[in-house]
């Protein structure tokens, strides 16, 4: 009888333990401060860490877990980070994860900005079980290797596309404008090639007959026969992946040649950057834009312009794309340790499974976070803009938008 | 119609790789070397302009001429500086040289002015017409244009003034014109400096409707030294021809089949020139 009552006890102390002794949560950060992508790795790894910050502190923003200080569902516990910098470089982050996992023992990993250093440091994670978390590495190869601990909270290259489609066909049913061709422009890399694979695979499923594909090389010195085949094969719509230099150039040759689609609508940031609406003015607008992130959602979503504001204190600049998203996922990352059970990987891996934030929840354009069996959350969308009177406003989805659309672009002599 | 286009396009374009190539023939011919640095000659004509733009509010072809003159002095001292002294000196020794050159301004453009994106948002040039049907933007018809009087006045130069008789002459028998009292040494220097003055002009003309980042000249330099070829190393005539085929050739090649593949036609035609005429179309044994 004795022995059993000691056994309880010892039971009871074992089980209680955790509740009464603050826990303190590790999260491994694996972010490129050094290297080419140095200063957006940088205001990234800003973003995170007032994420974190507003966690552990009390902080006065309708976030989840930022008026308590520290995790409520931990009793409070703390979240404490190890920063590392992969400086882009694959190799060199496998080899941090190797170490955070096993020496710094972190209970989760968040990375990695270049999809390039996701690919390999969360094959770490898996092999060890520890989860991984990216808010900002979007390419769709990440998720479809089903691991058991990776959870991507931000839009793939295939939604980016699907975006677009379904964009296309709002606007089609919006205007009553017939869209039954597409062209795909874009630079012959892996990246380019993945938006011309993703509009291959769907073009027919959202009411396209025809696909044109011009794919260029980056270095190409002009531009002249893509758009004569271009304007030959006369598109209603080009979906284009281009770098800054040659998205001007394409612009300024469509201008020179006289094509002119029904839409332009780009992928990545050539056609967002300031360089671009520089060098075309007027030429620029009109033009759709992919992005995660715009400075009306300050407007839109509830928490936006408070955190915008600490972030401006801490970065020197506004909000943008990549630390917006890294920020969601940070809170993503919150919230399920938060809901786990214990901070054993498989709780974790659990809670991160049954995650369902609203998006008003977030800073993010996404409808929510909810992850498939892949690890993909399936409510990630992103806005897309349009440049009117040089500047960006969302036009699409039109809970978020900012101004109505102009369809289809007049022509350019008409501007 | 269309056909037409494509081929006033190609013509447009091969004017500019002409220009590029006389400028990279005139230094092959006079000294046999080759300049793989002659792009980066043209981005520094094109920041030149940027910087003239953008802090005098000068038109691209008014900053031009002064670019050239700029870029002819920047000629002759890389030559005195560094190409003087590889001169007598092994081809990989030469060819390590231009080569160096080409990452040295490459490389410090990227470090003074970032990779960044400049463009000149208008210029005296912009605009854009049609005549019979056949689409033209203006600036690209004054860089060919320009490009074609450039290439006037290089070929006048180099045949019609005492200078350029006497560059020939280095050309043809260095020791020989030694002897007849030409300052061979002055004379490199010079074919240094109009070779890069024209580099400049060229640069000149594309900033006018070209994007500026530290490889703007790269672009171009590559397919001039197939123009060169084509033409016959160190034929100026040739050089000129050879870039007007290799626009023609890259934008039908482009259009006709795909523009993915547009390269390939112009390298399938070195090819053939070279099995066929290894010393180019006008070029001398």
């Amino acid at each position: 009888m004795r022995l059993i009552g000691i056994t309880a006890t010892a039971l009871g102390i074992a089980f209680a333990a955790p509740a009464l002794a603050q826990e303190e949560i590790r999260i491994g950060l694996l972010y490129p401060t050094s290297g080419t992508a140095a200063k957006s790795g940088t205001e990234t790894l800003e973003a995170i860490k007032l994420a974190y910050d507003i966690v552990n502190g009390s902080y006065d923003i309708p976030l989840p877990y930022a008026k308590t200080a520290g995790l409520p569902g931990r009793g409070g516990a703390k979240i404490k980070l190890f920063i590392e910098d992969h400086g882009g470089r694959p190799e060199r982050g496998q080899a941090i994860a190797e170490r955070l996992i096993t020496q710094e023992k972190v209970h989760i990993i968040q990375g990695a900005f270049h999809s390039a250093v996701a690919a390999p440091s969360s094959q770490v994670a898996e092999k060890y079980g520890i989860p991984y978390v990216t808010g900002s590495s979007e390419a769709p190869t990440l998720t479809e290797r089903s691991f058991k601990t990776f959870f991507s909270v931000t839009p793939t290259t295939e939604d980016i596309a699907r975006d677009f489609f379904t964009f296309l066909d709002d606007l089609r049913k919006e205007k009553g404008v017939p869209l039954k061709s597409l062209g795909v422009v874009h630079v012959n890399d892996a990246w380019g090639a993945s938006l011309a694979k993703a509009a291959e695979g769907n073009y027919k499923k959202y009411g396209f007959d025809k696909l044109s594909m011009i794919s260029y090389s980056p270095q190409a010195a002009d531009l002249r026969s893509e758009v004569l085949k271009l304007k030959s094969e006369a598109p209603d719509i080009v979906l284009q992946a281009s770098f800054d230099a040659d998205a001007i150039l394409a612009v300024r040759t469509y201008q020179a040649l006289g094509f002119m689609p029904k839409g332009i609508l780009a992928m990545g940031a050539s056609f967002a950057s300031p360089d671009f609406m520089k060098a075309l003015g007027k030429n620029a607008d009109y033009a759709f834009s992919h992005t995660k992130f715009n400075p009306s959602l300050i407007e839109k979503r509830r928490a936006a312009a408070a955190v915008n504001k600490l972030y401006e204190q801490r970065a020197g600049r506004q909000l943008w794309d990549a630390p917006a998203r890294e920020f969601t996922a940070a809170l993503v990352v919150a919230d399920a340790l938060n809901r786990a059970k214990s901070l054993k990987p498989d709780d974790i891996i659990q809670a991160l499974r049954e995650t369902n934030i609203d998006g008003a929840d977030t800073i993010s354009p996404y409808k929510g976070v909810k992850f498939n069996e892949k690890g993909q959350n399936v409510l990630a969308t992103g806005l897309i803009t349009q440049i009117q009177d040089g500047t960006h406003h969302p036009v699409w989805p039109k809970d978020l938008a900012s101004k109505p659309v102009v369809f289809p672009a007049p022509a350019w002599d008409k501007r | 119609m269309i056909y037409g286009q494509v081929l006033v396009d190609g013509l447009i374009v091969g004017l500019m790789f002409a220009l590029v190539a006389m400028g990279l023939s005139l230094i092959y011919g006079v000294m046999n070397i080759v300049n793989f640095a002659h792009g980066e000659f043209m981005m520094l004509s094109m920041y030149f302009c940027w910087f003239a733009w953008h802090f005098a509010g000068a038109d691209p072809l008014v900053a031009m001429p002064f670019a050239a003159v700029l870029l002819f002095f920047l000629g002759v001292a890389v030559y005195r500086l560094l190409i003087r002294h590889v001169l007598a000196r092994s081809l990989v020794a030469q060819i390590f040289a231009t080569f160096g050159l080409l990452l040295f301004f490459q490389a410090t453009a990227q470090f003074l002015w970032k990779s960044d994106v400049r463009t000149i948002p208008t210029s005296w040039a912009s605009g854009h017409f049609q005549i019979a049907g056949l689409f033209f933007n203006g600036p690209e018809v004054v860089a060919g244009v320009g490009a074609l009087l450039t290439a006037a006045a290089l070929y006048w130069f180099i045949h019609r003034t005492e200078t350029g008789l006497a560059l020939q002459a280095v050309a043809e028998d260095a020791q020989a014109a030694r002897l007849m009292g030409i300052n061979d040494n002055r004379m490199y220097a010079i074919a240094w400096g109009v070779a890069c003055a024209a580099a400049a002009i060229g640069g000149g003309l594309l900033s006018t409707y070209y994007a500026i980042a530290p490889l703007s000249g790269a672009r171009w330099a590559l397919p001039a030294f197939v123009a060169v070829a084509i033409g016959g190393f160190g034929s100026i005539s040739g050089a000129f021809f050879g870039g007007l085929i290799i626009g023609v050739v890259q934008t039908a090649g482009g259009f006709f089949f795909s523009p993915n593949y547009k390269e390939v036609f112009v390298f399938a035609l070195y090819l053939l020139v070279v099995f066929w005429r290894p010393y180019g179309l006008l070029g001398r044994k």
